[in-house]
């Protein structure tokens, strides 16, 4: 009998977490049919309305995070270097270099650092700022003044996002290169012609290619859900719950498809 | 019946609700002529909390109609009714001005999002309701920075910034000293002087508003138990309204 | 005035990382940044070594890239590959170009050599012959055949009899000489090239034996039966 009602528990739970799982799919698919739909009002809107979210979100995200994109991009540099020196033969590495950079620090790393540092900092602010917006009425307050709030809160968001991943993403790549230069010279001299002879020789239009697309992918991604998210508490003390889950998804989101990318593109 | 509903300004048709007994309208019905004005006043739980969300649609899930210009408001989709709050503003409770933008773009964001101005334009506008409101020296701020009294004239300047035709003002002197939003008020009654403008005030002191409204509206219990011009209002003996006003326990109204 | 600032500097966030990414983009195209450059074609026959991006260089120096490499099917299949190359180096139109390895791993690179006479300069959309292909997983290849042909002969060699003194004499001699040959080549480029380095470390040792046995006992050795 006690183990019939385990059972039955595991049951229910199993089936619970069903549920949710699927009716949170559901839910996430109304998010994004409205924010399709959402585009038509974009025939009567005005872009400058958009210009203050846009510059505001811009610097938050993309501007502020500067400094701690280069730290982390100047420390992974000479990670990578530093492995690679000491795994991999001295002999020939002046022109390895160059493929080893690009290939993990310019396709992979750069990109998918980048997304995870945006997602920590902008992705739950943007996930707390519209969570406490809801509960000040300031979206009813929007849509009362005949305003799409799907296309002014996301919209802009998305757009801030897209442009400053994509800057964030080149300011990484340049500085884990720079510093993956500097710190190799410490174990191997090699002329900074030549480093960036290989780095131009390693790196293909394709790797910039894939590089824009996968910044393209995360600055919708993490806008998108994590004003999902935001838009969900209906009480204040949902926020933090909100938020976090908002940061975790988003985080999952931008593995699986750095993941599906590089599988479509480099398999 | 339904024609004469599509031709008037505002025609309210049979708005009931039904959530609890204290969330409740039953059949309310009511037109408004443009240029006319209306005050809806009553006890906390009569129905008037519901008015101004329900003739804005910001709460559809009633039965009844409205008709705004000839607009089905509840039938409307999505987008025909954010064209048709560009001519029907609610100044909602609390004001919801947007915290993380100042004094000058709350006012200048109706403007920036619906109009085809250009941006001196705009800014002519704003500077001109900054100035009417009197709030000159907190154009810079944000919402949290400023006074309650500023922040309704803030959440006033942008409700009009559109020049829309009807005007929905819920509770709009709540928790706010009467002196310090004098310009405020000099504005709705010029507003409400306008033969081509209209406002709905929802209060609880409609005394306030006697030299602004010209129709008067109590309810109870989600029921029109007064309805009268700014005259009968004045010199009614209506015990409702006299119980209500004289603030009495005693009266029709359990309290 | 705060927002102006404000402005300028999500301004210049946008800029920088743009104009970086246009500078990598020009470099990659094989243009120059400091000189100017012009395209020449390199005529070859097989594209095995060389891709976009391949190194052009005059006496190791760097003067730029293939930019493109095309196949012309007529007479018979051949490539012209595009050379991007700084105008400030003068090259003759009838330089030669070498495709090499620079070591075993590196990239090949291609060598322009001009030829001791000097002639007219060469110009944009000249073609240069690539008339020498050096091939180092080829020359490997060969070097492996060689070894393992070597080894064979030189154990032919201890058991048969010294009919021919003057003739191991010569072969010791060429033998020691092409050692030295393979052992600067593979100094030069340390290859997973295991194969070749233990029939090398095989021929050594066959090598030293001879050598050893030569110099304890020169004429027990050349006398033996």
């Amino acid at each position: 009998m006690r183990l019939w009602g385990k059972i039955e528990n595991f049951l229910a739970l199993t089936g619970r977490k069903v549920i949710a799982f699927f009716s949170g799919y559901i839910e996430f698919q109304h998010y994004l049919k409205s924010i399709f739909n959402s585009f038509k009002s974009l025939k009567y809107l005005r872009m400058r309305s958009l210009y203050s979210t846009v510059l505001l979100q811009t610097k938050y995200t993309g501007l502020d995070a500067v400094f701690l994109i280069s730290v982390v991009a100047l420390m992974l540099g000479a990670t990578v270097i530093i492995q690679a020196s000491q795994k991999f033969p001295k002999f020939g590495i002046d022109s390895f270099i160059g493929d080893l950079l690009v290939l993990i620090i310019i396709r992979e790393i750069g990109p998918l650092a980048t997304a995870m540092i945006v997602t920590s900092r902008s992705g739950s602010a943007i996930s707390a700022e519209i969570a406490t917006q809801k509960q000040n009425h300031e979206i009813r307050s929007l849509e009362l003044l005949g305003i799409d709030t799907k296309l002014y809160i996301v919209f802009p968001r998305i757009i801030a996002t897209i442009l400053s991943i994509i800057s964030l993403v080149i300011l990484f790549d340049v500085v884990a290169l720079a510093g993956g230069y500097l710190i190799s010279r410490l174990f191997i001299f090699i002329p900074p012609q030549q480093f960036l002879a290989t780095i131009i020789n390693a790196f293909s239009f394709e790797d910039l290619l894939i590089t824009f697309l996968k910044s393209l992918m995360y600055g919708i991604l993490i806008p998108l859900i994590c004003c999902y998210y935001g838009f969900r508490p209906t009480s204040a003390f949902q926020i933090p719950i909100f938020v976090s889950r908002a940061v975790v998804r988003t985080l999952l989101s931008v593995f699986i498809v750095n993941a599906l990318i590089s599988f479509l593109f480099y398999l | 019946m339904l024609g004469d509903m599509e031709n008037s300004f505002l025609s309210v048709r049979n708005m009931s609700y039904m959530l609890d007994i204290h969330s409740t309208l039953r059949g309310i019905s009511f037109d408004l002529k443009q240029g006319d004005n209306i005050v809806f006043f009553g006890l906390e739980n009569s129905g008037i909390d519901k008015i101004c969300p329900f003739i804005s649609c910001a709460i559809d899930d009633f039965d009844g109609d409205v008709f705004f210009k000839g607009h089905d408001v509840k039938n409307a989709s999505y987008f025909e009714r954010n064209i048709i709050r560009k001519d029907m503003v609610y100044l909602q409770r609390g004001y919801g001005l947007i915290t993380n933008m100042t004094v000058y773009e709350n006012i200048a964001l109706p403007l920036r999002y619906h109009s085809k101005m250009t941006s001196d334009e705009i800014d002519f506008r704003v500077n001109q309701l900054i100035d009417e409101m009197e709030i000159d020296l907190s154009r810079d701020m944000r919402p949290v920075d400023i006074y309650q009294s500023e922040r309704l004239k803030t959440a006033f300047a942008r409700a009009i910034a559109l020049n829309p035709d009807l005007l929905l003002a819920e509770h709009p002197l709540e928790a706010q000293c009467v002196l310090n939003v004098m310009s405020v008020m000099r504005s709705l009654k010029k507003w409400a002087d306008s033969p081509l403008k209209s406002v709905i005030i929802v209060a609880y002191n409609p005394a306030v508003f006697s030299d602004i409204a010209n129709r008067f509206i109590m309810l109870y219990r989600g029921e029109v138990v007064f309805d009268g011009t700014r005259e009968e209002f004045l010199s009614t003996t209506n015990e409702y309204v006299v119980q209500y006003m004289t603030f009495s326990p005693k009266g029709p109204m359990m309290v | 005035m705060a927002k102006r600032v404000f402005e300028i500097k999500v301004g210049l966030f946008f800029i920088i990382p743009i104009v970086l990414m246009t500078v990598f983009v020009i470099l990659k195209l094989g243009y120059s940044l400091s000189t100017d450059t012009i395209d020449v074609y390199l005529k070859i026959d097989n594209i095995k070594m060389i891709k976009d991006g391949t190194a052009v260089k005059v006496k190791g120096y760097d003067i730029g890239r293939v930019v493109s490499i095309e196949p012309v099917y007529q007479p018979e299949l051949h490539f012209l590959a595009t050379l991007r190359i700084s105008d400030q180096i003068f090259l003759n139109e009838d330089c030669v170009a070498v495709i090499q390895n620079q070591n075993v791993i590196g990239d090949a690179i291609i060598e322009l050599r001009n030829p001791v006479k000097k002639g007219k300069p060469l110009q944009a959309g000249d073609v240069v012959e690539g008339i020498e292909y050096v091939s180092i997983e080829a020359l490997l290849g060969d070097v492996h055949k060689l070894l393992v042909s070597v080894t064979d002969t030189v154990n032919i060699i201890k058991d048969i009899s010294s009919d021919s003194k003057q003739d191991i004499r010569k072969f010791l001699g060429e033998l020691s000489a092409s050692s030295s040959t393979l052992s600067n080549i593979l100094d030069d480029s340390q290859a997973d090239v295991v194969k070749t380095m233990g029939t090398l470390r095989q021929t050594s040792e066959t090598i030293k034996e001879i050598s050893d046995e030569l110099k304890k006992r020169p004429l027990k050795f050349l006398l033996k039966e």
